[in-house]
């Protein structure tokens, strides 16, 4: 018994390389040799996939790319999933960002789902800008900028992207502000992103709205969940594999719930591990 | 592929590789990485913020084409009117600007205290609205509504509703100092903790979900660049940093820390 | 002498990159499209149109236009520049937060326990994995934890045998008069337990949080508002 003690106090002040290389293992190993595990739908993933299923067909949505390369893992396959299921039911998206990085964020999804072979194998997708989609860009100014597409989106955009006259863009007509949407999505990864669409885009206009989000920001952004301000959540990549699960295109989340599962796996060992050296040398300590 | 896609990898690799060198311990080419990082990020929002808001909506309403301005010889197209207005956020702007000189500092407080201004203006509609008065109508739920299951583990419940109600009000108990927290009152806020230490734990549990995210992104980028298309870029920069770094550390070995 | 000298390349690698970038960003439009095509350089698209043969004409981006375009030297540098930096930066910090709940995460007292559990439930309910494990494991490990507990606290070694016999033997009867299906008892089972703790205690916990942070927000906007806080003008 001492003697397995002496071993988990030893492994207990194990230096901290090792628990970087054990990570950095448990990440790898799983993503070269792929493990396919069960994906389970929470709740508020099927509300959200819900939520987008039940829009009216061939309307006019709003897709805000709010986030950046560094929290690209999570929300990514988030909106190219909503994009291929709004796409699927025929709406018209609109491409706003509130992220300077959004716009390439927006280029990447739009340029993986053009000509993507649908999974029925027949059907491709097809779609064509100032058709399909537009993409409106990047303006900075955070809450600023909803507030002025609430009130007047032709005053926050005159161009698009592509600088081409929004006046001039066919697909444009008809759009005044947030109130012409049906539907409004934020990919977001913290400041400015869901909180601010809640606030100064979707209560003010009753315009129903939902979001994804990085993991780090679900806790805050939970309560507008269950009071509906947002329709369902979908929470970080593992969030973005349930919905890749029910949209049935299997990406890059799924792909990764084997990394992320034994890296938690392997995180919790740590946590229990360094806990039980933790109170055993406490122990040790109080009797000597 | 292209030759410049795959130069791009091979940067991408070495400036990845390069940071997650810092694990081993802090060394040349984590600096590299950190310092190309800075100058590059200051540019890049410099320009991104420049070309999508100040050149089309303030240069583009100030001269416009055929504009009262266009003797200047600038005319930016966009499709605005000329608006006079638009001097005074160019004004405030150049005022920032020129607050880094010692002696000017005060020029940009007017452009502070406008902004300010603005944000707490909507901050305090926004917050009023969206996180207290409609969450607080969340919480005002009928408990016993006639129809609910008395127990029921996820989904509407009678029991459910009674720890949701309870668990806000003491969590919000919790930071009301005004009056000391003893007695029943402090029995009650002791509760509340619990329920923020559910809280934080459970935050805790999404950012350690978070980060793991971010990591398995970042190596599948990786595992990527090292395909042959990519001349095995992330192999070829790997072998390089490891054997310099192994002796970089020969040379310069580590001061036991304590 | 030598730490000077290698700061100052440091330095000065961090304004290089700078220049490169603003350059890059205000300087050099980095796309000129022939046809559907896009090259970096006017030089670039006139050859491309000589060696093809086509009759296309070289279209320069519009300034502004040329940061959001696909396929342009800007982005070039953000797709392998930018990104990867900033994106490992972040990604750093996933070796740091393991490290860090090894160390520093203990259950020194009920709400520290509390945080923890919490926090491992969330952690292994919210994936995969965590649909693997059986309720009735959770429950093994339960019961053995609690002895643990009556072990340390009570030391009645008859007490902790008779809780783990028990407790075991109750487990072990209903599992098998139930046929130990992997989701029942639905409140051992990680995923739906996650999925309460998530929409319920912790909920209740984040709205008073949300509650609070706006109520501080609405207060302090007014008082920026009747000029009562100047502390943002440095005064």
């Amino acid at each position: 018994m001492k003697f397995l003690e002496d071993i988990i106090l030893r492994l207990g002040a194990v230096d901290r390389r090792v628990i970087f290389v054990l990570i950095g293992l448990a990440v790898l190993i799983p993503l070269l040799t792929p493990i396919s595990l069960p994906v389970r739908e929470t709740p508020t993933t099927v509300k959200f996939y819900d939520g987008i299923d039940n829009i009216p067909k061939n309307s006019k949505v709003l897709v805000s790319f709010d986030y950046g390369p560094s929290t690209r893992p999570e929300i990514h396959p988030m909106n190219v999933g909503v994009l291929r299921h709004m796409l699927r039911n025929g709406h018209q998206i609109y491409i706003s960002c509130l992220w300077p990085d959004g716009i390439y964020m927006a280029l990447d999804a739009l340029e993986e789902i053009t000509d993507e072979v649908n999974p029925d194998n027949v059907s491709t997708f097809d779609i064509k800008e100032y058709e399909d989609y537009i993409l409106l860009g990047y303006r900075p100014g955070a809450e600023a900028v909803i507030k002025g597409l609430a009130s007047d989106l032709r005053k926050v955009y005159t161009v698009d992207a592509n600088g081409n006259f929004i006046d001039d863009i066919e697909m444009m007509d008809g759009i005044k502000n947030l109130n012409d949407f049906a539907y409004i999505y934020s990919g977001s990864a913290g400041y400015p992103g869901t909180f601010e669409w809640v606030k100064y885009g979707g209560d003010p206009t009753g315009v129903p709205m939902s979001s994804g989000t990085t993991s780090v920001q679900v806790n805050e952004v939970i309560p507008y969940v269950q009071t509906g301000q947002l329709i369902g959540l979908l929470a970080g990549m593992p969030g973005a594999a349930e919905y890749e699960k029910l949209i049935n295109v299997p990406g890059i989340a799924i792909q990764g719930m084997a990394a992320q599962s034994f890296a938690h796996i392997v995180i919790v060992f740590f946590i229990v591990f360094g806990n039980l050296a933790f109170f055993l040398k406490q122990r040790r300590d109080r009797k000597y | 592929m292209s030759f410049s896609a795959i130069l791009g990898a091979w940067i991408a690799a070495f400036l990845t590789l390069g940071i997650f060198s810092y694990l081993y311990r802090d060394n040349p080419f984590y600096k590299i990485a950190e310092h190309v990082f800075v100058g590059v990020s200051a540019a890049y929002v410099a320009a991104i913020s420049f070309w999508t808001q100040i050149y089309p909506n303030l240069f583009g309403r100030l001269f416009p084409k055929d504009g009262p301005l266009a003797f200047t010889g600038l005319e930016f197209d966009f499709n605005h009117e000329f608006n006079i207005l638009y001097l005074f956020p160019m004004l405030l702007g150049i005022m920032m600007l020129i607050s880094v000189f010692q002696q000017f500092n005060w020029m940009a407080r007017w452009g502070i205290a406008y902004t300010v201004a603005i944000a707490a203006g909507l901050k305090a509609f926004g917050y009023l609205n969206s996180n207290v008065l409609n969450q607080v109508k969340a919480s005002s739920v009928d408990i016993f509504s006639g129809s609910l299951p008395l127990f029921s583990l996820n989904g509407d419940s009678v029991f459910n509703n009674i720890v949701l109600v309870v668990g806000t009000l003491s969590a919000l108990m919790y930071f009301y100092f005004s009056k000391e927290q003893t007695g029943n009152f402090g029995r009650f806020t002791r509760l509340g903790i619990y329920f923020l230490m559910v809280s934080f734990g459970a935050s805790f549990g999404f950012a350690v979900m978070g980060r793991i995210s971010l990591l398995v992104g970042r190596f599948n980028d990786l595992i990527e660049y090292s395909s042959a298309d990519y001349n095995y870029a992330t192999l070829g920069v790997l072998v390089f940093i490891i054997v310099t770094l192994g002796f970089w550390s020969f040379q310069n070995p580590e001061r036991k820390e304590n | 002498m030598l730490k000077q000298q290698s700061g100052w390349i440091y330095s000065a690698i961090a304004i290089a990159s700078f220049f490169f970038a603003f350059i890059i960003g205000f300087f050099i439009r980095g796309a000129y499209f022939v046809g559907e095509d896009v090259y970096f350089s006017q030089k670039a698209a006139e050859a491309a149109i000589l060696s093809s043969g086509s009759s296309e004409v070289v279209v320069p981006v519009d300034w502004g236009a040329h940061v959001q375009t696909d396929g342009s030297l800007f982005q070039w540098m953000f797709k392998y520049i930018f990104s990867p930096l900033s994106a490992t930066m972040f990604a750093l910090l996933a070796f740091f937060v393991a490290s860090a709940s090894f160390r520093a995460f203990r259950a020194r007292n009920f709400e520290a326990s509390l945080l923890l559990v919490a926090g491992i439930i969330i952690m292994l309910g919210r994936v995969p994995v965590g649909s693997l494990i059986s309720s009735w494991t959770i429950m093994y490990i339960l019961a053995f934890s609690i002895g643990i507990g009556i072990n340390t606290y009570v030391k009645n070694r008859n007490m902790v045998f008779g809780w783990i016999l028990g407790s075991c033997g109750l487990i072990t009867g209903f599992g098998m008069t139930m046929g130990w299906p992997i989701d029942q008892p639905a409140i051992f089972f990680l995923p739906a337990l996650q999925e309460w703790i998530y929409l319920v205690p912790n909920l209740a916990g984040s709205r008073a949080i949300l509650i609070g942070i706006g109520l501080g927000i609405v207060a302090t906007s007014l008082r920026y508002i009747f000029g009562l806080e100047k502390s943002y003008l440095g005064e």
